[in-house]
């Protein structure tokens, strides 16, 4: 007790030091008391208290004292979880195309085909390539990137979202993640960096830019990993020989590698069938290096192979939806059906199965479906608790964050999300959320009317806009031929490369605009999904190319 | 019947997939390939092995007899060029020589096309690149085994090759010239050869680096090893004859000037693929021990395939060419039995002679005749039943066998189609169930500009 006193004491002082501004603004002392609480490393509490002090869990316990600096909130009727973690988003991050603050460090922005990537169009290089290769952005942090604010963040806290695994989007090679708190301040975001090393798997090169398949992009990705042993190697005996041997060239993108190839920082691949699951695992073996997987829509399938080698998997809770431009009697196939209705299935099947797992939003729409679908999988036979864990303390210890996040215990990072009831019960609201210790109150959600009509259009978007998007391959221009007529949307959309295409199921509702148009790509056509909110003279949006990652674009409207 | 012990083994047939220890097909008209035709003769198959061919053989006790009565058992068909079961693109089109990507990376063993083609009796297909680029990317020679995952899919002991394409395609004449920035050299078949010549060139040095860091002949700076090159060791292991060169081809002239190009290399290309002039030069072709795998009677489909004609492969084995017919289509795969029957009519070929070019021939081109092609003791049991003659319009695919184990049932595909016409219909009604239990609150339909949490440009992953 004579210890504890004594810290007490110092914390007192360290909170004068601190002033009175930053308590005017969130006190720093918080006891929750009398709340049911869900510590989730434990047993619950059916009635307790949580302290929280400075941005920490003080304490938490059946009798525990109230402090006597602390705001009490009366927890009667109340449940205290941990606050969520969003196992893979990319919330926080700069939303155009490139960040500045990358630009400035020469060599040009991560992968986007800016001047500062060289990309060999007739023959690959034959030396050691020194400089930046095509879609290698390996040394992006993302801890570098996020900055607090905005209205996703406002968004996912109150969906009780406190904590997220941020990576950078785009390229093969992405970048290294960081775990974020979702709190208001961007110089303290980050809780632990870098976490992983980022790999998207798709390919947008076409015929103009290696790679431009998924053959390509392996082989990419093998030479990349192979490159960076060789830079490790080459090095190594160069600190020990440095007279008489020809100096190696130094590489940002391999470097930022080693440790990837070392079997230190874990490679997040996206795979989400059975055999992209096994397509991913070989990669890792290969190259003998540690992975996570994201995504593992049917990583279900593929427990026996994952649990053997202690593989863990962020899931997607971005289940699929019944598409919703098709029409009424379009007849699904039965792996479409079963990807869809059997979505929540593939989470019981990991949990049987011993796997590792936490979940993730996955570019969900609405973040209060993360918790829904979370429930979905509990519908399907995942115990409660399990769910929950995947939610907090299972996502806390793939991403290394276990000793800080994912628990209510003492010590940890005062992230809590305050509901009315049980977190998966279709009625319960979540009333507080706290993150690194400030209360957020959660609004009760206006009500709106329901399957009522779609919101009128407000503008007329009829004209000829001229665009650009900003693509893995860089900045890609095109324009689009639109004709409103109500809410019905046609047209064309035209590139120099890609020739001009007819508008499928265009709508405007609102200042909002979604169209569809089959764009060719190397030998087949694949459909694009533009969607966008108009402003003024001004198309902001996305371009979805068949299942790749949304790339940003913006056009404005010509004049006439 | 005498080899038959009971009614209930014949039950035990309708299982299809299940590997059994010994396998009896009996009653047979067996087109051996390689040794005649066995009219009312018995196959034994043991672990997945031939191990009895003929009228007479010695049923081992307990195999499973599959009953053939009035039907015809040939050897499974093998396809030489094929592109189905691929994730992605088939072409790696962006570069003049992608010999660093590979096929077998990006195998995907649900493609639907495995499945059909199988029930075309086709049993093993060499899964190529595309055409795209002088030197494309490394194949996959994979056997039909439908279920299996990719790595259950590969021909285990398959010599491995990689394609290689001369002509319009890797010069892409046809393309638009309006992305000049973009434009790709090769633009000529001058070029197309310089561009082989040049990889090879490279590959020798890349092979010297190696040999001089191993030998330790560079003095000190030696001492750091040579960077490996994924682009570079396929065609080391072309030069080193580990490597099978599958060259896509039309022109005559084009074919001689990659038979004198590897003999410059002093490696052999080991099928001319499509090669529609190729009778033209057939006697070259023979002298360079390259086969040549090409379509019964397809053409015209650009100008570089204008001049061929429907004797093409009678021409080239009379020339002493192994030949084969390929599909270099999902849909051609179903039927490749008619396709090599059209050999007969156009060139007179025999019966066998038709059979081989969808059976031993593709088998030698692919350098696995010793595992598969004919009937024979020793080869994996891989094998087509049909109906009737498999060189008559009529036939029509009953049973394939890969490695003694049944994947292809007529009778089974039809209990199969309407089992996923009950799964549909049950999965459907859970769909329904669940869309009547959903929350409708109104956080429920898709956020509207407008609704907070909008303005930032929407979801970007």
């Amino acid at each position: 007790m004579k210890k504890k006193f004594s810290v007490l004491g110092l914390l007192g002082v360290m909170l004068l030091a601190i002033g009175a501004g930053a308590r005017a603004e969130a006190p720093a002392v918080l006891a929750i008391q009398g709340a049911r609480i869900v510590p989730v490393s434990g047993p619950v509490l059916e009635k307790g208290t949580v302290v929280v002090r400075d941005g920490l869990i003080e304490a938490v316990g059946a009798s525990v004292p109230i402090p006597a600096d602390a705001r009490v909130l009366d927890g009667s009727g109340l449940t205290v979880y941990p606050g969520l973690i969003d196992a893979l988003t990319d919330l926080g991050l700069p939303q155009t195309s490139a960040p500045a603050a990358v630009r400035t460090g020469g060599g040009g922005a991560p992968g986007l085909g800016t001047p500062g990537v060289v990309v060999q169009t007739v023959r690959p290089a034959q030396e050691t390539p020194s400089r930046d290769r095509a879609s290698v952005s390996s040394y992006v942090r993302a801890a570098d990137l996020v900055v607090a604010g905005g209205t996703r963040i406002e968004e996912a806290r109150r969906a009780g979202i406190t904590a997220a695994l941020v990576a950078p989007p785009r390229g093969i090679f992405s970048g290294q993640s960081a775990v974020i708190s979702l709190g208001d301040n961007s110089r303290d975001l980050v809780v632990r960096t870098p976490v992983a090393m980022h790999v998207g798997l798709s390919a947008g090169g076409g015929f103009r830019e290696f790679p431009g398949s998924l053959m390509g992009v392996m082989a990419h990705i093998s030479q990349t990993l192979l490159d960076a042993l060789h830079q490790q190697q080459a090095w190594s005996v160069y600190s020990k020989n440095k007279r008489g041997v020809r100096r190696p060239a130094t590489d940002r993108a391999l470097e930022a590698l080693l440790p990837v190839v070392d079997g230190t920082l874990p490679l997040v691949v996206t795979a989400s069938q059975d055999f992209e699951i096994a397509r991913a695992v070989a990669l890792a073996e290969k190259h003998k290096v540690k992975i996570i997987l994201s995504g593992g829509q049917e990583a279900g399938k593929t427990s026996s192979l994952l649990k053997s080698k202690n593989i863990p998997v962020l899931v997607s809770l971005n289940f699929p939806e019944r598409e919703r431009d098709v029409a009424p009697d379009f007849d699904e196939t039965l792996a479409q059906l079963r990807r869809r209705v059997e979505a929540p299935q593939n989470v019981v099947a990991l949990h049987k199965g011993q796997i590792r797992f936490a979940f993730y939003s996955d570019g969900l729409s609405n973040p209060r479906d993360f918790v829904r679908n979370a429930g979905r999988a509990v519908q399907a036979g995942v115990p409660a608790d399990a769910a929950l864990r995947a939610l907090t303390l299972s996502a806390a210890e793939i991403l290394g964050v276990d000793a800080q996040l994912g628990s209510v215990e003492s010590g940890k990072i005062a992230n809590l999300v305050v509901t009315d009831g049980d977190l998966f019960a279709e009625r319960t609201r979540i009333k507080y959320v706290v993150v690194d210790g400030k209360t957020y109150d959660v609004p009760a959600e206006t009500p709106r009317p329901t399957g009522g009509p779609a919101a009128a259009p407000t503008v007329d978007v009829t004209g000829r806009w001229s665009g650009t998007a900003e693509t893995q391959q860089g900045t890609q221009p095109f324009s689009i031929e639109l004709v409103q007529q109500g809410e019905t949307l046609t047209g064309t959309v035209s590139s120099p490369t890609r020739g001009t295409t007819d508008i499928q199921t265009g709508t405007i509702s609102g200042s909002e605009v979604r169209f569809k148009a089959s764009i060719p790509v190397a030998e087949r056509t694949v459909e694009a999904s533009f969607v966008a909110t108009i402003s003024g003279q001004e198309l902001r949006g996305t371009i979805t190319l068949g299942s790749d990652a949304a790339v940003p674009f913006t056009a404005r409207k010509e004049p006439r | 019947m005498k080899h038959c012990p009971s009614i209930l083994i014949l039950a035990c047939l309708a299982i299809t997939g299940v590997h059994a220890e010994s396998v009896v097909i009996q009653n047979a008209t067996i087109l051996t390939v390689s040794n005649g035709t066995i009219p009312n003769g018995s196959i034994v198959i043991t672990d997945g092995k031939i191990t009895a061919v003929g009228k007479d053989v010695v049923v081992p006790a307990g195999a499973r007899v599959i009953d053939a009565s009035g039907k015809f058992v040939m050897p499974g068909l093998i396809d030489c060029h094929s592109h189905i079961a691929v994730s992605g693109s088939v072409n790696e089109g962006s570069l003049s020589v992608t010999s660093m990507v590979g096929v077998e990376e990006v195998i995907d063993p649900s493609d639907i096309d495995i499945y059909r083609d199988l029930a075309g009796g086709v049993t093993t297909a060499n899964i190529l690149h595309g055409s795209a680029n002088a030197i494309g990317g490394k194949n996959a020679v994979i056997k039909l085994r439908w279920g299996k995952d990719a790595a259950g899919l590969l021909f285990r002991g398959a010599k491995p090759g990689i394609k290689f394409a001369l002509g319009e395609n890797p010069k892409r004449s046809s393309s638009s010239p309006a992305t000049d920035a973009n434009r790709r050299y090769p633009v000529t078949r001058m070029g197309v050869e310089d561009v082989i010549r040049d990889a090879f060139t490279r590959a020798r040095d890349y092979m010297r680096e190696w040999k001089d860091f191993e030998n330790g002949e560079n003095g000190k700076s030696s001492i750091i090893p040579p960077r490996r090159n994924l682009e570079l060791e396929p065609l080391a292991e072309i030069l080193r004859g580990e490597r099978l060169v599958h060259a896509h081809c039309y022109r005559a002239d084009e074919i001689l000037m990659l038979i004198r190009l590897a003999d410059e290399f002093g490696f052999k290309v080991a099928t001319f693929q499509h090669v529609l002039e190729g009778y033209k030069v057939a006697k070259e072709i023979a002298a360079h021990g390259a086969g040549a795998s090409t379509f019964s009677d397809w053409w015209a489909y650009k100008v570089e395939a204008y001049d061929a004609i429907p004797y093409n492969a009678a021409i080239m084995t009379r020339k002493g060419v192994v030949v084969s017919i390929n599909s270099d289509s999902a849909e051609e795969a179903r039927h490749l039995n008619q396709e090599a029957a059209k050999s007969i009519k156009y060139g007179g070929l025999s019966e066998v002679e038709a059979l081989k070019l969808v059976t031993l021939n593709p088998a030698k081109q692919l350098q696995v005749d010793n595992r598969i092609g004919s009937i024979e003791t020793g080869k994996d049991a891989d094998l087509v039943i049909y109906n009737q003659h498999p060189l008559s319009v009529y036939a029509a695919v009953e049973k394939v066998l890969i490695d003694g184990e049944v994947y292809f049932d007529i009778e089974q595909d039809r209990k199969r189609q309407e089992s996923i016409v009950a799964e549909k219909k049950r999965l459907k009604e859970l769909d329904e169930r669940r869309g009547d239990t959903r929350p409708r609150g109104p956080e429920n339909r898709r956020p509207r500009p407008g609704d907070k949490g909008q303005k930032e440009g929407g979801d970007q992953r």
